[in-house]
């Protein structure tokens, strides 16, 4: 047979199914494009950005001073190439304005002469030129970010002090391209020279501060400092303190949260997905079985199986063909949409991207498991009993229960690539595949088991008409009765309202957690304590009366090995890097935060193992006590023996203990803490909190404290959750978007299923007029149907989508589980108002049907 | 009088074209009185019976039944008549496909608020034959026991006139006899009006009269 006759038949006879099975897959294949899009953009604009987010082509950085070695080192790996060179120095202080009587943290950038190689610090005159002559260098100058401004409320000219020394605030930055996305700043910046950094006398033992050292190279030097290079100078290094970076190390910095942020975006656009595949699937089985006649037909006139197969796949495949350049188009067009609602949220203005290529891995995955779940439906009609057409019955196939159940093998498959691709994680993939199948086979089996009591009981009964009257007991067999419809109704509507369930509820939740008046809450959060600061902090603040809590020790140090094993891992080029590998190789080389403890404090929970009071360990061994994700995420177990690099000390321990931590109780908590007696006399630094006070008090401690201990930097815990909340919100709404994208996917797909129902009914609305039931009851009946299943659905993935937020509250954030009524009311409601809008369109035609019609078939 | 049509027409538009069908047809029949009608394929049988019905509204002229006016009234009124006074049967059978055999037959008479209807039911279905059958689905059913369950429900709220079109044209020879032996039984012991359209003409004679529609009228 001629295929493309075939071919242009089909869609000439079947045009309104084929044009909806397009539209269902080009709604949900512009979703991936779209999230594949925004992605791209964002990778691209960093990208674009990452000289200037250096500042340089390369620099040899830590987070500790420079040795005098190692800078001779770097420098001859890079002698013949370097033109220029400058120091950066990063950290975190108090900045205290006294005119406003008010200090607060700001991150200073100290920088050199030069500063920057590219980019460029924007003010209100021009892009500033720091040269060696410039007044940030030899005056008592700083000059503040905009945002610092704003907050000090200071004009240029006022005084400011930093550490121990003076200052005048010189001007305001208005743009700093060496800055990432200001969203996640969570102190504003501000610019000090390097010859006026001695004034501050900030940088002493224990003051964390990142050290740079920054060239920039001749043109042709790229093809010289590769990854290999790199790669090679890091292992003659031979330190994790040590970091080096080229401009697309930093672009890879900045793009993580960014690409973490998509993945979780590209999970909702998945949810999309799936519901336009559930919508594919009943519009394909519906064709099929409208066309098993045909399928009886070619087969009694010798068609082969095989044939018969393809010419029912043939139109799908083009479908699909077809959706894959409109949905490009689909999600052309949203992107500006999309891209001024996230520049409303974040401020980060994304570059228009053409079609998303790296969607291509999917595209396979995506038709693997629209054909392998649509292949049962093929089976069941080639498998039609030919002779069910002379005894004109409509009857399809029976499908192998092995083969459906491999289809169904294949299709979960490719729906966990699928979810892998787009998280970017097994074990998310994996959570999230895990529960979107929980949540079908648990309506699945409800469902079953539903029409089975059901049917029991209604076999007993001896009327049809049930406690809604007739009306109702027609409706409840029909729902009944056809059990795939009512099963995929359900799933369509129900999953859009699971995300934006899950999504409000975890945002009360979180709130809740974080919410500003929470008491048990530290109001001051402190670090950079020096050993010999603590004492007196302790006099000051008794005279004040306010008591210094959970004074903490910090020491760093790296973790060398685990049970004698030396703690490392080459890391390989990976094709296709899941987070849990990036995670796992960045744990491995950074430098740890060490402290020490007698016991757990109140914001700890003992998991496992014993308190260090009644801990037995060998001779030369310290107790350890590991937080638990952290002991998980490096495979860690009780009993291990960790061997720990003080400053070239080893400090050999064995976990006694893994303990889970309150990190929302913002006191002062380590992933390793060891029993008292190992590290007392390591360099350190002590951090500290202060207990709830009135905020007037708050702002006047903090003012006092960094007066009288300049180099300790203060964090205003409200303030500072405040931030993050704000954050969150953000995040969150831009996520709500994509859930209300799944969410509206569904309606749409229900609303076609709808359409198609109501067509294939016309027989039974006129049946039912024909015997005798009222014009209004039967489109009651009709719409009664579709609006209490649509009640079901919303209902039932609220609820679902409340108890997940539930699990991850308890599980991940440790926080209170919060059930909000209204939420779960207004998710339902407006789910019922959307789904109502293509039902009253088609109740018209349900209404005015004559039921002359059924004299009238062929 | 059971059932009158008093100078019927009926047109049909397609395309802008306009098909008379009926016209000026007049009927009479009469209470226990089975009437055949037999025409051409296209003659307006099928039409005939949707204005009895009360299916369809005609152009011009009125249906009567036992002494109500059909014709101007309502869908709703309309559908209440069919309930109380009138059984269909059709030549595709047209079963609710989710209601049960016997949920089928139950369903006429619950339309009229009758809740006790269980056993007249089962009585009807006993009367066609289909005792074993009546928790099937009709897609479980043959064409001939599909057919019986639909003879069963319409008589089953007890109607004043039935109308039949083509009841055995989608059955076998043999079975579309046995179909009609049941038909017939049962609407003589009911005392009920039969208006049958069909092709067959041993079926047609055994009705009391046959009338040919030709031409967009009823002859003898
Ligand atoms: N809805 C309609 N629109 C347009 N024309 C129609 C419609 N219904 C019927 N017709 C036309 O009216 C005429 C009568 O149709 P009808 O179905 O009443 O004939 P019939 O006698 O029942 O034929 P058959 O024996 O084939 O069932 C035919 O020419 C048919 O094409
Ligand atoms: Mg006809």
């Amino acid at each position: 047979m001629n295929k493309f006759l075939w071919l242009r038949r089909e869609w000439q006879r079947y045009r309104a199914s084929h044009l909806l099975i397009t539209a269902t897959m080009v709604l949900g294949l512009g979703g991936v494009f779209l999230i594949e899009r925004l992605k791209e953009a964002f990778l691209s604009s960093v990208r674009s950005q990452e000289r200037e987010l250096l500042s340089s082509d390369l620099s040899l950085g830590a987070r500790r001073p420079l040795k005098a070695q190692e800078i001779e080192r770097f420098e001859k790996a890079t002698q013949d190439y370097a033109e220029a060179s400058y120091r950066v120095i990063d950290m975190s202080s108090m900045l205290y304005a006294p005119g406003q009587e008010a200090a607060r943290l700001v991150e200073v950038r100290v920088v050199e002469p030069g500063f920057p190689f590219y980019g460029s610090l924007l003010t209100a005159d021009g892009n500033l030129q720091l040269t060696a002559e410039h007044p940030l260098f030899i005056e008592n100058c700083i000059w503040l970010h905009d945002e610092a401004a704003r907050l000090f409320e200071v004009k240029v000219g006022d005084e400011l002090r930093l550490g121990e020394g003076a200052f005048r605030h010189c001007g305001t930055v208005l743009k700093d391209s060496t800055q990432g996305f200001r969203g996640f700043a969570l102190a504003p910046r501000v610019y000090l020279g390097r010859t006026r950094l001695g004034d501050t006398q900030l940088v002493g033992e224990g003051t964390i501060a990142s050290h740079a050292l920054h060239f920039k190279l001749r043109a042709d030097a790229a093809k010289v400092f590769t990854t290999e290079w790199k790669e090679a100078l890091v292992k003659e290094f031979d330190d994790p303190a040590i970091r080096i970076q080229r401009p697309s190390d930093t672009s890879e910095q900045t793009a993580r949260s960014g690409k973490l942020f998509g993945d979780y975006l590209q999970l909702a656009s998945l949810v999309a997905l799936i519901l336009a595949v559930v919508g594919t699937f009943y519009l394909f089985r519906t064709l099929v079985h409208r066309r098993l006649k045909d399928v009886a037909i070619l087969r009694a006139l010798g068609v082969a199986p095989g044939e018969a197969r393809k010419l029912l796949l043939l139109p799908l495949a083009t479908d699909f063909l077809v959706a894959i350049p409109l949905a490009g188009l689909f999600s052309a067009a949203l992107f500006p949409i999309v891209t001024g609602v996230l520049d409303q949220l974040f401020g980060t203005q994304l570059p228009p991207t053409g079609f998303p290529w790296s969607v291509w891995p999917a595209l396979p995955l995506i038709f693997t498991l629209v054909m392998a779940i649509l292949m049962p439906s093929v089976e069941e009609a080639v498998r039609v009993p030919v002779m069910a057409l002379l005894q004109d019955q409509e009857r399809v196939g029976m499908v192998p229960w092995r083969q459906a159940g491999l289809w169904g093998l294949l299709a979960l498959v490719s729906l966990s690539g699928l979810a892998i691709w787009a998280a970017h994680s097994w074990k998310i993939g994996g959570l999230f595949v895990a529960g979107i199948l929980l949540a079908t086979l648990t309506l699945a089996g409800f469902t079953l088991l539903a029409r089975w009591v059901g049917e029991k009981v209604l076999r007993r009964s001896g009327h049809i008409s049930g406690i809604f009257g007739l009306m109702g007991g027609l409706v409840i067999r029909r729902l009944l009765r056809r059990p795939m419809t009512t099963l995929l109704t359900v799933i369509a509507l129900g999953l859009g309202s699971v995300l934006i369930s899950l999504l409000g509820h975890l945002e009360l939740s979180i709130g809740q957690e974080f919410s500003l008046e929470s008491q048990d809450r530290p109001a001051l959060f402190m670090f950079d304590i020096q050993d010999d600061q603590t004492e007196k902090l302790k006099d000051f603040l008794a005279e004040t009366k306010v008591p210094l809590q959970a004074l903490s020790p910090m020491v760093r140090g790296k973790l060398v090995s685990v049970n004698a094993e030396a703690f490392k891992k080459e890391k390989q080029d990976a094709l296709f890097e899941t987070r849990e590998e990036e995670n796992e190789s960045r744990f491995r080389q950074r430098m740890m935060n060490l402290s020490w403890a007698s016991g757990l404090n109140p914001s700890e929970t003992l998991e496992e193992g014993v308190d260090f009071a009644e801990a037995k360990v060998p001779e030369g061994e310290v107790a350890l006590s590991l937080e638990k994700r952290f002991a998980q995420r490096l495979g860690i177990e009780l009993d291990d023996q960790l061997t720990f690099e003080v400053l070239g000390v080893p400090i050999t321990g064995r976990v006694v203990n893994v303990r889970s931590v309150k990190w929302t109780s913002f006191r002062p908590n380590f992933f390793i803490t060891f029993a008292p007696g190992a590290l007392e006399d390591a360099p350190k630094s002590w951090l500290a909190a202060i207990g709830q006070m009135p905020a007037q008090e708050k702002v006047q401690l903090q003012n006092q404290i960094s007066r009288k201990f300049p180099n300790i930097s203060s964090i205003d815990v409200g303030q500072l959750v405040g931030r993050m909340m704000e954050l969150f919100t953000r995040l969150k709404k831009a996520l709500q978007l994509m859930a209300v994208f799944a969410f509206l996917v569904g309606v749409v797909v229900v609303g076609a299923m709808a359409q198609d129902q109501v067509l294939r009914r016309q027989n039974e609305v006129m049946l039912e007029k024909t015997l005798g039931i009222s014009p209004w009851r039967v489109t009651l009946m009709v719409l009664g149907e579709f609006l209490g299943l649509a009640f079901v659905a919303f209902t039932l993935g609220g609820l679902a989508g409340a108890g997940l937020a539930a699990v991850l509250t308890v599980v991940v954030f440790e926080g209170n589980v919060i059930w909000s009524a209204s939420l779960l009311l207004s998710i339902t409601l407006g789910g019922m108002i959307l789904v109502s809008i293509p039902l009253l369109l088609m109740a018209k035609k349900i209404f005015t049907w004559r039921p002359a019609g059924l004299l009238q078939q062929p | 009088m059971s059932l009158q049509a008093r100078e019927l027409s009926k047109a049909h538009h397609q395309a802008g074209n306009r098909i008379a069908v009926l016209d000026g047809l007049n009927l009479d029949v009469k209470t226990g009185e089975t009437v055949a009608i037999v025409g051409k394929s296209g003659s307006g049988k099928s039409t005939l019976l949707s204005l009895l019905g009360g299916l369809d509204h005609p152009d011009a002229g009125e249906v009567w039944l036992a002494g109500e006016k059909l014709t101007g009234l309502g869908e709703t009124a309309l559908a209440r008549m069919r309930a109380r006074r009138m059984g269909i049967i059709f030549q595709q059978f047209q079963l609710v496909q989710t209601l049960t055999a016997l949920e089928n037959v139950m369903l006429p008479a619950e339309i009229l608020g009758d809740r006790d209807v269980r056993v007249q039911a089962e009585k009807l279905l006993a009367a066609v034959g289909l005792t074993s059958r009546q928790h099937h689905f009709p897609n479980q059913l043959s064409g001939g026991e599909q057919q019986r369950v639909a003879i069963a429900r319409a008589l089953a709220g007890s109607p004043q006139v039935l109308l039949a079109d083509e009841p055995t044209g989608n059955l076998d020879v043999e079975t579309g006899l046995y179909v009609m032996d049941m038909l017939f039984a049962l609407a003589r012991e009911k005392g009920t009006s039969l208006v049958l359209v069909t092709h067959d003409p041993e079926m047609a004679r055994r009705c009391s009269r046959v009338l040919r529609l030709e031409k967009g009228s009823l002859q003898a």
